[in-house]
């Protein structure tokens, strides 16, 4: 049985028919996902990125689709001042890291080439606050919240191994976070929470392991 | 472990609706508010928790609940919203690949009330079945499938309906007669509900008499459909039940699909695994009337 017909069978969804609502009544040619509900007017940047990384990961895009939605989605970024350099607005406003790790998140599953999600990951570790955490967009240190947290921890995880040491010291940084944020006792956060813990193990694991792999490969070679 | 404790505080919210947690952050001179719906939780839990889980598949129930036409809306409203429709898509599509990967196999999505049983039962003793409730399900594991047995099994299902539902459905009656007399309806029920699905369908479909058809068999036949939604028009209502012992194939569904789509008839199909699945409901003390709903829910939207 296929997935779709697993899903239509147990819930009654329709994926194909989902796919379908976003691609032709959600999107606009050119400009990207609507914020909200297929009939209104303003396009955003997080929207087309949750859109295209849900689309990319759950059915085939033709390789002109892939193009359009990269496309789309790099004429959000920002790339005037150096300090902005790679980061993404929410809509219009100030660049935010969540919609900056879900962009990235979303470039990578389009299968972007490393030089243009580089420069997303570097923002957000440069924008990183020495408790682990990330801001809500245009405030200062101190209203990091585990939410912000979220997007930025998965792209860094997914980049981990060329990011060396960076990433690794980042996501050590992240495990701190969620022992010392606001949201540490909510139980609506616990799915959330266990999950970052759960990238931030992978990573170190990952990180233990591979030396390990190429040390074995090498002498079996030589 | 602390994971696993946080998860049983976690599975806590489920039980008076489906929880949702906005973010507010009021410091903003724009405010900016955000709403997150439970059922993409998933994604967080899918690596620690089994897909086939109370716990994961209430994630899921969220999203066949609270579907609306082809996405879905973290706030109720009546028209789907786009990022919450694509992270639906994006949640089902992972779960359905989890569940291949464990190879889970699942006859049905459970009902919410069933799962969140399910889940407190994980964390206390299961209560033994009631002498009536063993009694039933015993006397099913006895009956052979064929004619031979076909009486019994209309006994059977008319006791295990006044199981389920003896509050509302009353006076069953065995072999009660058309009024010219030629046909024979196995099992009817007076629908004496005053609220709930029961008395909407009563409203919405005529029921006030309930038509329950039996097939002590494995296979549904289209003419035991045909015969069945012949008994409903003006007289009997537009929604009967059809008891049998295994699932129906797609043959069936479409059938059933016709019927509603031409001549409006609902015909809920109802095997053994679903019975069972029923008594046990009841029997802890749950309404399995939400999983009725359910199975009238799944029909009425498949013709959509």
């Amino acid at each position: 049985m296929t997935t779709s017909s697993v899903i239509k069978r147990l819930t009654g969804a329709d994926l194909d028919a989902t796919r379908e609502f976003l691609r032709k009544q959600c999107y606009v040619e050119g400009r990207g996902f609507l914020s909200q509900y297929p009939d209104q007017g303003r396009v955003s940047c997080a929207t087309a990125a949750i859109c295209v990384y849900a689309l990319s990961e759950t059915g085939p895009l033709a390789q002109q689709e892939k193009d359009e939605f990269q496309r789309v989605l790099l004429a959000f970024r920002r790339n005037l001042t150096a300090d902005h350099a790679g980061a993404f607005p929410r809509t219009t406003g100030d660049a935010g890291a969540w919609t900056t790790g879900l962009t990235a998140l979303a470039l990578a599953s389009l299968g972007a080439p490393r030089r243009v999600i580089q420069p997303s990951v570097d923002w957000l570790l440069r924008t990183q606050a020495p408790n682990g955490g990330w801001n809500f967009p245009g405030t200062d240190a101190g209203n990091q919240r585990l939410i912000y947290t979220f997007y930025p921890t998965l792209i860094l995880a997914r980049c981990r191994r060329r990011l060396g040491d960076r990433g690794n010291k980042a996501l050590a940084r992240v495990s701190e976070f969620l022992n010392s944020c606001d949201e540490r006792e909510e139980s609506w956060w616990a799915p959330l929470r266990e999950h970052l813990r759960l990238d931030r193990r992978s990573a170190e694991i990952s990180a233990n392991v591979r030396p390990l792999v190429i040390r074995y490969v090498w002498g079996a070679l030589r | 472990m602390s994971g696993l404790l946080s998860f049983a505080t976690y599975g806590e919210l489920f039980d008076e609706d489906w929880p949702t947690i906005h973010v507010d952050e009021d410091w903003l001179p724009e405010r900016f508010s955000m709403v997150q719906m439970c059922g993409s939780n998933y994604l967080h839990l899918r690596r620690m928790v089994r897909p086939d889980g109370p716990l994961a598949l209430l994630h899921i129930r969220y999203f066949a609940d609270e579907r609306i036409g082809n996405g879905w809306n973290d706030k109720r409203e009546d028209q789907p919203k786009t990022w919450a429709t694509a992270l639906g898509t994006l949640t089902l599509h992972r779960w359905a690949h989890d569940l291949a990967r464990v190879r889970a196999t699942l006859r049905r999505l459970p009902t919410r009330a069933e799962l969140l049983t399910q889940l407190r039962s994980g964390n206390q003793p299961v209560p033994n079945a009631s002498r009536a409730a063993r009694s039933l399900l015993r006397t099913l594991a006895e009956l052979q499938p064929g004619r031979a047995n076909a009486t019994k099994y209309q006994h059977w299902v008319r006791d295990v309906f006044m199981f389920l539902f003896g509050d509302v459905l009353k006076e069953p009656r065995l072999e009660s007669r058309t009024l010219s007399g030629t046909l024979r309806r196995d099992i009817t029920f007076r629908n004496a509900a005053e609220k709930g699905p029961w008395f909407d369908w009563k409203l919405q479909y005529q029921i006030e008499p309930l038509v329950i058809e039996c097939k002590n068999t494995e296979t549904l036949m289209y003419d035991d459909l045909r015969q069945t939604a012949s008994y409903l028009g003006k007289r009997m209502g537009h929604l009967a039940i059809l008891a049998c012992r295994k699932n129906s194939g797609n043959d069936v569904s479409e059938m059933l699909n016709v019927l509603v789509t031409n001549d409006e008839k609902y015909v809920l199909v109802v095997n053994d695994d679903n019975l069972i699945d029923w008594i046990r409901l009841k029997d802890s003390g749950e309404d399995p009337t939400d999983a009725v709903a359910d199975l009238y829910r799944s029909l009425r939207e498949g013709v959509q």
